[in-house]
């Protein structure tokens, strides 16, 4: 086993690793050092930095449209995750059991995870746009006004259904992936037992999928986060009335309209700390909860 | 009492022909499996046009004359169905998206940055996939720790000092003050896009990659090494090749990727200029001037720009299936 020997593995390792930890260090490692730092200071554009300690940080825990930022983003996460979540998983269950033409229903479902966010939003103006959206006159028709240029929760649900939609086919590819790898043997079992499809779907597979259900919960959750910020910046820029002002559009907002680098350190390391919270709490329930095979 | 099978049912099939119905599709496996089929045909045909429809929708709008969309009636009475459809046919709009703004310019932007992005990332995550699926040494997995947590990384945490350094301001160590080196202003340059991809889009494929590498046999590649190969010889004649579908499917990973990345080079192209390598999203936005939108320009031009995805996405949906569950989920 000449590859797998200890001896001298370390240096080549260190040689062949240093490219990836070069580009890892100085364009990420050391810029997020950096924001901590800046954080600390009133510094912005064309003027001197100040040291300011934890000023910038005490503002934001005073500020009232700060708070209902990050209970907007939160909330917007939450409904993020669970939805993609639920629609992708049922999704997938409809293509697992399908016989015929699977590789075509994949495609047409997962085409959208390709799609570029920015179009994506652009797609969903023009569906949803109150004067020429196509699916303005149906709904008005139903007795609902769409008005969600000037309606905050309007606005909000359709950024919500955006980022829904961009997100399943890239929540289908792993969900497929995980279903194709459930033993028949278990399916056979339930079909004999007399379980009926949606039930052999809850109580079955989706113990079984745990582990890519969590990891999908991770990764829905960053993209929730980061992810949706193309959609808030063409669809509602923030608005109406900070509706949909989720913690990434703010802190854009903060650092490149109003060049203010010193808050906008400060936002972007409190979004950091509220996103490891996150990620710490769901690794410890992965750790916990999910089924990793006999 | 008309029942099919006899004895059994005697008691269950007493009500209307509803409950009658029901419970014959509770007893029946094949009148079961029917309605699962036509239940499921429906549930397909929602998803798929609500996956599909908004496309459609693009194409819609791209044909329809400006002056007919803001005042356009969408619905088409074909068997009694509305059904939205273009007014008019103006394929001219997908000619007209280019002279007013020089769209293919702004596509040729986002090749670069996309395919000089894939490049580097493939280079780079191919000699860390070769050390983490290959080589055993202490600290392997911490390494493998510092190296993958960046894709946990928020892209927010480090934009700020990344525009602030590109703008070309000094370099400090951080809490200590020292100075380092004034960086070249490396805004409106492709460079300020690419450094910062190719380590935010590494770890993906370094996770694939290592898993197709340390599926390769030690075998080959110690006869390999007993030819008298070095490592890197062995890695690029004997492993690389072995592995080239983990190679497509990082290669196509990278490249969609990058191709639809939005929030960086929104703010390192300061203009939405071609000369300031705005990719294409950036042209589309063109088309919305302050005073007019040209929805159907615009409409046409994300047709256009979609297009070498749509392409991507058909031909290698194995590869991006397999490629990101492979490399996604194991450990």
């Amino acid at each position: 086993m000449s590859t797998r020997e200890i001896f001298d593995g370390r240096l080549e390792a260190a040689l062949l690793l240093a490219p990836t930890l070069l580009v890892s260090v100085v364009f990420l490692y050391y810029p997020t050092a950096l924001a901590f730092r800046t954080s600390l200071f009133d510094s912005g554009f064309g003027r001197a930095e100040e040291f300011v300690g934890l000023e910038n940080y005490l503002t934001l825990l005073g500020s009232s449209a700060y708070h209902s930022s990050v209970v907007i983003s939160v909330v917007f996460a939450a409904l993020v995750v669970a939805g993609t979540i639920a629609v992708s998983l049922y999704l997938t269950f409809l293509i697992h059991e399908v016989d015929t033409g699977q590789g075509w229903y994949l495609i047409s479902v997962i085409w959208p995870y390709a799609l570029p966010p920015a179009v994506a939003a652009l797609v969903f103006l023009f569906v949803f746009h109150p004067t020429l959206g196509v699916l303005t006159g149906p709904i008005e028709a139903l007795g609902l006004e769409v008005d969600w240029f000037n309606d905050g929760p309007q606005a909000f649900l359709v950024v919500l259904l955006v980022a829904i939609w961009k997100q399943i086919g890239y929540n289908v590819i792993f969900m497929i992936a995980a279903m194709k790898n459930i033993p028949d043997a278990l399916t056979e079992t339930a079909e004999l037992d007399g379980v009926g499809r949606l039930h052999r779907l809850v109580s079955v597979y989706v113990p079984i999928m745990t582990p890519t259900l969590f990891f999908l919960v991770i990764i829905n959750t960053i993209y929730a986060f980061f992810g949706t910020f193309a959609f808030v910046d063409l669809l509602t820029s923030g608005g109406p009335a900070n509706a949909t002002n989720v913690l990434i559009f703010d802190l854009y907002r903060e650092g490149f309209s109003f060049f203010n680098f010193g808050v906008a350190s400060t936002k972007s390391v409190v979004l950091f700390l509220v996103v490891a919270v996150l990620m710490v709490i769901q690794f410890r329930l992965t750790e916990e909860y999910s089924y990793y095979g006999a | 009492m008309a029942t099919t099978d006899g004895s059994n049912d005697s008691t269950e099939s007493e009500g209307g022909p509803l409950a009658r119905w029901t419970s014959s599709v509770i007893e029946n496996q094949e009148k079961r499996d029917r309605l699962y089929r036509a239940l499921f045909i429906v549930a397909a045909g929602f998803f798929l046009v609500t996956t599909l429809f908004p496309f459609y929708w693009l194409l819609v709008l791209a044909l329809t004359p400006t002056s007919q969309i803001l005042t356009g009636d969408w619905s088409l009475p074909i068997i009694g169905i509305e059904f939205p459809h273009p007014q008019g046919f103006n394929v001219y709009a997908f000619v007209e998206m280019f002279e007013q703004v020089p769209f293919h310019l702004f596509m040729f932007n986002s090749f670069v940055l996309a395919i000089s992005t894939t490049v580097i990332v493939l280079a780079v995550a191919t000699l860390a996939g070769y050390v983490f699926g290959r080589l055993e040494f202490p600290g392997r997995g911490l390494l493998m720790l510092v190296v993958l947590m960046i894709s946990y990384f928020p892209p927010a945490a480090f934009l700020v000092p990344l525009f602030d350094a590109f703008l070309g301001n000094a370099v400090v160590i951080p809490f200590l003050g020292i100075e380092l080196f004034e960086s070249p202003r490396l805004v409106n340059t492709p460079a300020s896009m690419v450094l910062p991809f190719s380590a935010l889009f590494l770890p993906l494929a370094i996770f694939i990659l290592t898993t197709f590498y340390a599926q390769i046999p030690d075998g080959l590649e110690d006869a390999a090494r007993v030819e008298g190969t070095t490592r890197l010889g062995a890695l690029v004649r004997v492993i690389m090749p072995l592995s080239a579908p983990g190679l497509a499917t990082a290669a196509v990973l990278t490249f969609i990727t990058v191709y639809n990345e939005y929030f960086f080079s929104s703010i390192m192209a300061l203009e939405n200029n071609p000369e300031n390598w705005s990719p294409l999203l950036g042209g589309i936005l063109s088309y919305q001037t302050q005073y007019t939108t040209e929805f159907n320009l615009m409409a046409a031009a994300s047709i256009v720009g979609v297009l070498p995805i749509v392409i991507i996405v058909i031909v290698a949906q194995e590869r991006i299936v397999s490629g990101l569950t492979a490399g996604g989920l194991k450990e």
